[in-house]
């Protein structure tokens, strides 16, 4: 069966069970920079990803159809089941340097949104979490949700003083078939017989179904934004209080923030001011969290963000994170000054911890001198130290044409954490380039870094 | 010495809640009728003129709940439900009602509804059969579709009933949260093939091929 074939009957599987793909998958999301950027980098994928496979031997290419033909039924399956499909695309976002093609045009295929609950469902899943039914609970209840999370859906709703709430149910049973779909995956990768690098693959996908694993847990999320609330506390981020009584590891009851998305927003025709000003605000929502929290928000995109009419920005999802432990902060912070005074001996020194290698000689020169580009390009709104155009075609141009060759590098062998990071990095370019945001950056982030320099 | 009905009405629920109390403490699979006739100060032959085995008062226990379920379905429902969320709404209500029956409801069930037999030797278990597929019926019929008990359709749908009281008798997860979403499958597929969407389907394969 060749690849079309599959799709068409990952197709068919899709629309059996009354769902449609989702318009653009995390990755994409992460390249939408541009089309023409995103076609350029899916070629260069092609022949990066490619190289991982034996492949000269037919036999072995084979058994990989039959494992694909495999993963394709079951995960057509799962898909039903929710959640670990949209997570193996998160997943996918994280990994674009390690998989093979073949596997990510047949996950790609197969990333659904998933099938609304109906109320019947919620119902259930109510008594189940809170004991009594949605409408015992508030004094309203929308029976439709009006937005799709990751992992479940948001329905608006009154509390019985008046307040209105979103209230976020998340799909029941989904930890256990992301815990199965990662098994999967790491079988696939074995099985696929990786010429190298599968060990560190496979920590990969360890790190990601544990972050994972955190995100289906909303009293952990409800913690985290808790811890955010306070934070912003005072400032023109707004994160919405939760109701305790009323949230649970499966149900996550908070404020609703009225307000528009980045695309309604954008469709406006905004001014630069107010481009500038909620691009401004969403990177301080990004570099405040992570030094005040010693934290990687890892959900940069727009849905998580809400302009509001008064100038604030509703800052409402706080589900994908992780959480630095101490020593790798320190050699986090040690990096970041070095990448300031752009220091390439000191960043040797942390490429190699990153790379996971013993002495500096065993570094790859090659993969070195890419990431030093890499991040002189991360740096070059800070060390610019005047208002900066996220804009702008040559920054933005040279930045894919980076990626793109990190990808062509296909390294795997690194700190899972550079997943993390690196997707909340290409997750806010992504946002300021379509916001055409212009601003001081440079001092935003120096007032968050200034006790480590 | 006559007895009257209400007395005979008063021993039933009497020896039933004998049962429900004993399988729970010591299993069903280790009560023995004699414990239960014990239990409820009475002759295992009197125990006999109200429930001809333990198996029989056992499925009388599921069908009343069955009962109770369909009656907690009937307080919940809104009657704006879509096809999917009726059916839906049916099977959880039951679920929940079945709760306290789930760990020795296979058992029950093997004996007393048993998918080989259209006509279950056990009569508790044939009148919650149909009880059940008359309810199915009346909301087949709510949302514009005809069927009688003997009808393709509702064989199709006993199946999946008795595949997903199966899953959920077994069910280690959660809250029983597995067999939420199968039920939701079941019963997505169920109306699908009803409303015909089965044989698009196919013409939409027939057409790749």
């Amino acid at each position: 069966m060749n690849l079309s074939v599959m799709k068409n009957k990952s197709c068919l599987l899709s629309s059996n069970i009354q769902t449609k793909k989702i318009p653009a998958s995390s990755f994409m999301r992460m390249w939408s920079l541009g089309s023409s950027q995103a076609r350029i980098a899916g070629h260069f994928f092609t022949y990066a990803l490619q190289k991982h496979f034996v492949d000269d031997d037919k036999k072995q290419l084979l058994q990989n159809e039959f494992y694909l033909k495999s993963a394709l039924q079951l995960l057509g399956t799962m898909g039903y089941l929710k959640g670990a499909i949209m997570k193996t695309g998160q997943l996918l976002a994280n990994l674009p340097q390690a998989l093979p093609l073949e596997m990510i045009e047949v996950f790609e295929s197969l990333q659904f949104e998933a099938p609304p609950m109906h109320f019947s469902f919620i119902r259930e899943v109510f008594l189940d979490e809170l004991g009594k039914e949605p409408e015992e609970l508030f004094a309203f209840f929308d029976k439709q949700a009006f937005a799709a999370a990751s992992l479940g859906q948001v329905h608006k709703a009154r509390l019985h003083n008046g307040k209105e709430v979103a209230v976020k149910i998340q799909y029941p049973n989904i930890a256990a078939t992301i815990n199965t779909d990662m098994k999967t995956l790491e079988f696939l990768l074995q099985a696929m017989r990786f010429k190298k690098d599968l060990r560190y693959l496979c920590s990969h996908i360890h790190d990601a179904k544990n972050v994972f694993l955190k995100e289906v847990d909303y009293l952990s999320e409800a913690a985290f934004m808790e811890k955010n609330r306070e934070i912003f506390f005072g400032s023109q981020v707004v994160v919405p209080v939760h109701y305790p009584e009323f949230t649970t590891k499966r149900i996550l009851t908070m404020e609703y923030l009225p307000g528009q998305h980045l695309q309604h927003f954008l469709a406006q025709n905004p001014t630069s001011e107010k481009r500038n000003h909620f691009g401004e605000l969403i990177s301080y929502s990004l570099i405040h969290s992570w030094f005040t929290c010693k934290t990687v928000y890892a959900d940069m995109h727009s849905g998580n963000y809400i302009m509001m009419d008064d100038g604030r920005l509703g800052f409402i999802d706080f589900g994908c994170h992780r959480q630095f432990e101490e020593k790798r902060w320190k050699l986090q912070m040690e990096a970041e000054v070095a990448m300031l005074k752009d220091d390439r001996e000191e960043l040797n020194h942390f490429f190699t911890k990153l790379s996971m290698h013993e002495t500096i000689n065993n570094l790859d020169e090659e993969w070195a001198d890419l990431l030093m580009q890499q991040i002189r390009w991360v740096v070059a709104p800070i060390v610019a130290k005047s208002s900066f155009d996220f804009a702008e075609q040559e920054y933005v141009t040279h930045g894919v044409q980076l990626f793109k060759k990190s990808i062509q590098k296909g390294y795997a062998r690194i700190d899972p954490f550079y997943n993390w990071s690196n997707r909340a990095l290409l997750g806010h370019r992504s946002l300021m380039y379509r916001l055409k945001a212009k601003f001081d950056y440079s001092s935003l982030y120096l007032n968050e870094i200034k006790d480590y320099l | 010495m006559r007895i009257t009905k209400e007395a005979k009405e008063q021993n039933r629920i009497k020896i039933l809640a004998v049962a429900e109390s004993l399988f729970s403490q010591k299993g069903y699979e280790h009560t023995t009728t004699r414990d239960i006739s014990m239990a409820c100060g009475m002759a295992k032959g009197t125990l006999f003129n109200y429930f001809k085995s333990k198996e029989t008062l056992a499925m009388t226990m599921v069908a009343d709940a069955m009962d109770t379920g369909r009656e907690l379905y009937e307080r919940r429902k809104s009657g704006e439900e879509t096809f999917v969320e009726d059916l839906f709404l049916l099977v959880a209500s039951e679920l929940r009602a079945l709760k306290p029956y789930r760990n020795y409801i296979g058992p029950v069930l093997e004996s007393g509804m048993s998918v080989f037999s259209k006509t279950s030797p056990c009569e508790a278990g044939n009148k919650a059969r149909n009880a059940h597929l008359n309810a199915v019926a009346d909301i087949l019929s709510a949302h514009g579709y005809e069927s009688s008990n003997s009808s393709i359709v509702i064989t199709l749908y006993w199946s999946l009933y008795l595949g997903i009281l199966a899953h959920w008798s077994n069910d280690s997860s959660e809250n029983q949260a597995e067999t939420l979403t199968l039920v939701d499958f079941s019963m997505h597929m169920f109306t699908n093939t009803v409303a015909g969407n089965i044989l698009s389907e196919h013409e939409s394969i027939c057409n790749e091929k």
